[in-house]
């Protein structure tokens, strides 16, 4: 029975059993909308307030569940309005099927209305992208776009359909298999590189674990534990890799980089062996590459080829799914020698630099995270903004589990927490989601809340109002004598009360003595809240490492 | 990274046929901060086609541009042509005026170039000529050099083709 292209798009997504869809109609993709209103029973239509949000929210169901996010939007605006999230989503690895309407494929390249050439746009910030120009391309190229996106290193794929495509007909078919010629993703490690770095574990004497975003990408988080309580080697994580969580408590871990833990850059710095999994060694982990893990050797596994020794030279590159080779390491139950005058060293710069803040008259954020973390329970899924509340809620909420720790490391994107908290709850009901968000950020996005009002999503948001873009403000105190040039906001309205007209419970702190019970009301609270918390100006993230600096200069004022 | 020892590598890259699929390719090398010196694309066989290209880089950076090519969905192999074990072509077309347009020139130096460059003259009126020559971008270049560049109207060149050789049976 032939069908129409628009209604084949809706039975891929049921193929695919997609369950939310993040969706904003127009012009060319009305006809997918129809058919969705007549056969899209079992997906759920979450309608954002702008096509930003709608693509970090999908974002952050696919954080959470390891599972596409998918978006649907119109030609034009609605495909470039998704850019900064399709880009976000790249540089973090997320999976993301992105669908966007077309002109009809004899308008293509005429300046037609809402024309807009959205597969060069997103050409570097997808990992794949296909214009589809005849209607038996179009089930295998959404079977393509959803095997790509989640296969080996995840990404956004986006697929741009003309309208004319929508329209015409043909039988359905969607492919079982995918196969290419081309795409191979490694899997296995290979044994004899797997087995070295073995050897050189047993024969470290200082080895050091650097746990990244692959780990919870590749669900090894229960391996990678297991693994740590078996070898006793210690750890540290950037700000993807959070979730690791070996059952012994004493083995220092402790986050790196620029705003990393003392102890944690101190043992990247003093480690004879470091063994990172599933990280790409930003800039903001190395700081300066010359001086960086200067005594290590370094095992590097990635399933990734392109990222070993892309930022820094590996002695030992594994090419493969951690999982694979995390198992291998297990099996093998090679001896290790005794690691613990290392974990001790450790231990014991950790004690001597513990994070610290001084809480006197105004609210320091520090001290809201610290209340924030008791009220909240264990299994809380943090969503971060951009700024220095992100880096604040890196050191504070040290999450002990995978895909509990949503935040934008990449690309920085600022706006992206209140959509992300959305995609959280979507996708994790059962959970307690809490967005972080700095009153620059929030501002981005905040016509969401009209979203989370819409979805009756009990999303609780915390703002921590410092009446300043705190993150820049930082720089220009540290590095540019104190001139705060475009950086103040000083016509932040009540935001609790802003919640309010959109239907949302809110409430605003202003005062120390108030903030353990307000945030036991945010965290108790039934309904979506959000708390509005006026903190201390100017107050600064430390440790830090200025950027380009030796993580040896971690100073910590 | 650091640009140390910039040299200039061949890299050939079969890909499927596939709508902008060059556009990815070049997009991604120039992304990385790589100078493309040349580029060459022409169907090979069945759904394929072969790109070559030159690009300055230094030996790690070139190891870097073959694994992320790699990571363009329709991108088959990368092979990177060894410098020293190659066959390169270029063809080029150089359109000149009539020497005897311009005092001390004449038509029968230009005609002697030519023939030391093995090449051809493959159109010919009283205002001008259009000259082919094939070989090295080297050979190219030296040729086109020596031509007055008063004289050189216009200038066509295809990008280099390169393939690796049969490995030498005595070794
Ligand atoms: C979309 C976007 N624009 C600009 C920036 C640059 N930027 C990084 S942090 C920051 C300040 C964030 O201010 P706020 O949201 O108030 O958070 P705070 O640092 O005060 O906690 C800015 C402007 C960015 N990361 N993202
Ligand atoms: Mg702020």
């Amino acid at each position: 029975m032939a069908m129409k292209g628009a209604r084949i798009v809706v039975e891929c997504l049921k193929k695919e059993k997609v369950d939310t869809l993040f969706c904003y109609p127009g012009g060319v993709v009305i006809p997918i909308f129809d058919e969705l209103f007549q056969h899209g029973d079992g997906i759920r239509m979450v309608q954002p307030r702008h096509e930003q949000g709608g693509t970090h929210a999908a974002d952050g169901y696919a954080r959470v569940t390891g599972r596409p996010g998918v978006v649907l939007v119109t030609s034009g605006p609605g495909a470039t309005n998704t850019v900064t999230g399709i880009a976000t989503a790249y540089i973090d690895s997320i999976p993301m099927v992105v669908i966007t309407g077309q002109v009809p494929t004899q308008y293509v390249g005429t300046d037609a209305f809402q024309e807009a050439d959205i597969t060069g746009i997103s050409l570097p910030i997808t990992k794949e992208n296909i214009l589809v120009t005849d209607i038996e391309d179009l089930a295998p190229s959404l079977k393509r776009a959803f095997h790509i996106a989640v296969s080996g290193r995840p990404g956004p794929v986006l697929v741009d359909i003309p309208k004319d495509v929508l329209l015409a007909s043909t039988a359905f078919e969607y492919p079982e298999e995918f196969s290419l010629e081309s795409y191979r993703p490694v899997s296995k490690g290979h044994p004899r590189q797997v087995a070295k770095a073995l050897e050189m574990m047993s024969q470290a004497e200082r080895p050091l674990i650097l746990a990244g975003g692959g780990i919870q990408i590749s669900g090894s988080t229960e391996l990678a534990n297991t693994f740590i309580d078996k070898t006793g080697i210690p750890f540290v994580h950037t700000l993807m890799g959070h979730g690791i969580n070996p059952r012994n408590r004493d083995l220092p871990s402790g986050n790196i980089g620029m705003h990393g833990t003392v102890y944690g850059n101190w043992a990247v710095q003093n480690c004879d062996l470091l063994i990172a999994l599933g990280t790409r060694f930003s800039d903001r982990i190395l700081g300066d590459t010359v001086s960086f893990a200067p005594r290590a050797k370094i095992i590097h596994v990635d399933v990734d080829p392109a990222e070993i020794g892309k930022n820094v030279e590996v002695d030992v590159p594994i090419v493969g799914d951690l999982r694979h080779v995390l198992e291998k390491w297990i099996e093998a139950d090679r001896p290790m020698p005794d690691f613990s005058p290392w974990v001790k060293a450790i231990r014991e710069k950790r004690l001597a630099n513990p994070l610290t803040y001084t809480q006197k008259e105004d609210i320091v954020p520090q001290y809201v995270m610290e209340k924030a973390r008791e009220a909240f329970p264990e299994n809380l899924i943090v969503v971060t903004d951009v700024g220095q509340n992100q880096m604040w809620a890196h050191q504070y909420f040290d999450t002990n589990r995978p895909r509990s720790f949503v935040s934008s490391g990449g690309l920085g994107t600022m706006g992206f927490g209140v959509p992300a908290g959305i995609g959280a709850k979507l996708g994790c009901p059962e959970r307690e989601v809490l967005v972080i968000a700095g009153d620059g950020g929030f501002q981005m996005t905040m016509q969401e809340l009209i979203t989370i009002r819409r979805e009756k999503l009990p999303v609780k948001i915390m703002v921590l109002d410092n009446g300043y873009l705190g993150m820049v403000r930082q720089w220009q105190d540290l590095f540019h004598d104190k001139r705060y040039s475009g950086v103040l906001l000083d016509n932040n309205p009540n935001f609790a009360e802003l919640a309010r007209v959109l239907g949302i419970r809110g409430r605003q702190v202003t005062r120390v003595d108030e903030v353990a019970e307000a945030m036991t009301e945010l965290a108790q609270s039934k309904e979506a809240m959000l708390l509005h918390v006026i903190v201390k100006e100017e107050e600064n993230v430390f440790p830090m490492v200025a950027a380009g600096a030796s993580l040896n200069d971690t100073r910590t004022s | 990274m650091a640009n140390t020892n910039l040299s200039e590598h061949t890299v050939s890259i079969l890909v499927y046929n596939k709508p902008g699929v060059l556009s990815k390719v070049m997009s991604l090398i120039t992304r990385r901060g790589f100078n493309v010196e040349s580029v060459s694309a022409e169907k090979t066989s069945g759904d394929k086609t072969r790109i070559i290209v030159a690009v300055k880089a230094d030996e790690r950076s070139l190891e870097q541009i073959q694994k992320q090519l790699y990571k363009i969905v329709d991108v088959v192999k990368v092979t990177p042509i060894d410098p020293k074990h190659r066959i390169v072509r270029e063809l080029a077309f150089i359109k000149v005026k009539n020497a005897t347009a311009i005092p001390n020139t004449s038509n029968m130096e230009l005609f002697q170039l030519v023939d030391v460059f093995d090449g051809e003259i493959v159109n010919a009126t009283p205002s001008g000529f259009v000259f082919q020559v094939t070989g090295s971008r080297d050979k190219i270049n030296s040729f086109i050099s020596l031509i007055p560049e008063t004289l050189i109207v216009e200038i066509a060149r295809t990008g280099i083709v390169a393939i690796n050789k049969w490995p030498s049976q005595d070794n």
